[in-house]
């Protein structure tokens, strides 16, 4: 199967729900709502620890770039322009923060400033250890599991049976575990996914 | 234009290729923790708000780097660092409890304020001339604190005593 990005992935990227979800937290974070810092921690902890951990550091150096980004966001949490553009603010961050670690373990010289380590960025012919598709890759996994989380627990049941287990669950096993035949599996299946789909192109 | 089929192979790849799993909780923890900070100390301020992260931690009797030796006293010393400024601690631990004495090193906190607040209210002192200050009879538990300079205002999210 040979998969890249197209149209349709950057249409995931750009899921209008989802960005109104994430502005809504950044919103509600600004009138001092905790309950809705907890969603957005919980929400893009697992991507944000995905970046650095990508890129070969350690699950210590990793805790440590996350920590360091949701430290920058609640700083700048009244001053972010687009908050619907949030996931990529933090998605960024994560990136400059992974950037800054690795260069410091090398003894290189680290830029002081997200300007100045854009510039350096921008410079460099190897992208590695974060290229730009691996960037993208993380998102959409970000955003499939959060799509995952939001249809209803029958879906979400069969979706992970099948596609999340290793090895993947038979048609007998989901039929036994959502209590219906197993000749209605597969057509269930292809609805679920439907739905995932749909809320992703929302 | 991809076919609802490829769609869907796309979002099963993506999926099964997922290897991501949650932070430590103790990092989660950190990053949720930082909110409570900012709600237990908020007050409408035009100053710039610094988050104060823990540097080093010296129980007492363990001399710092560089030192000869510890002291005899049971002094504990944190410093924490904020941004381009640092506050040094000491926390003394005797029979009428605690004291919290300490000085934020940088400019502009020169006979400010600081305020420590814990579940059971909070203590507001000056700064003096040396940005220093110096907070007595205090009871074991959980404290924020806060210090308030011409510019800016630094906040210590949580320690203990």
């Amino acid at each position: 199967m040979n998969i890249s990005p197209g149209d349709h992935i950057r249409s995931i990227l750009e899921s209008a729900s989802v960005e109104a979800a994430d502005a809504a937290l950044v919103l509600r974070c600004r009138s001092d709502d905790q309950s809705a810092w907890d969603q957005l921690v919980d929400r893009y902890q697992r991507l944000i620890f995905a970046i650095p951990r990508r890129a070969g550091l350690s699950e210590e150096q990793a805790s440590d770039v996350l920590q360091d980004v949701f430290l920058t966001l609640f700083q700048k949490i009244n001053e972010i322009d687009q908050p619907e553009r949030v996931r990529s603010w933090i998605v960024t961050t994560a990136k400059y923060k992974t950037w800054a670690v690795i260069r410091s373990a090398k003894g290189f010289y680290s830029p002081l400033t997200e300007e100045e380590m854009e510039l350096e960025m921008a410079s460099l012919r190897d992208k590695r250890p974060l290229p730009d598709d691996v960037l993208i890759e993380i998102e959409e996994q970000h955003l499939i599991r959060t799509a995952l989380s939001s249809i209803d627990e029958r879906c979400r049941t069969i979706l992970s049976m099948i596609y999340l287990r290793t090895p993947a669950a038979s048609y007998l096993d989901v039929s036994k575990a959502i209590g219906v035949g197993e000749t209605s599996i597969s057509p269930l299946r292809s609805r679920c996914l439907q739905k995932l789909e749909k809320v992703l192109r929302r | 234009m991809k076919t609802s089929e490829e769609k869907f192979d796309h979002i099963v790849h993506r999926m099964q290729t997922d290897r991501s799993v949650d932070a430590p909780l103790s990092a989660i923890k950190y990053s949720k923790d930082l909110f409570k900070g900012k709600l237990t100390l908020a007050r409408p301020s035009l100053l710039r708000r610094i988050a104060a992260v823990m540097n080093i931690d010296l129980a007492s009797n363990r001399p710092a780097f560089g030192e000869r030796s510890g002291s005899d006293d049971k002094v504990r010393q944190i410093l924490f660092d904020a941004e381009e400024y640092a506050i040094d601690m000491r926390i003394k631990e005797s029979e009428n409890g605690f004291s919290l004495r300490g000085q934020v090193l940088g400019y502009g906190f020169e006979n400010g304020s600081v305020e420590l607040v814990s579940s059971s209210g909070s203590k507001t002192e000056k700064l003096d001339e040396f940005s220093e200050f110096d907070i007595i009879g205090l009871a074991a538990g959980e404290y924020s604190l806060v210090v308030r300079g011409s510019h800016s205002e630094i906040f210590v999210e949580k320690f203990s005593l």
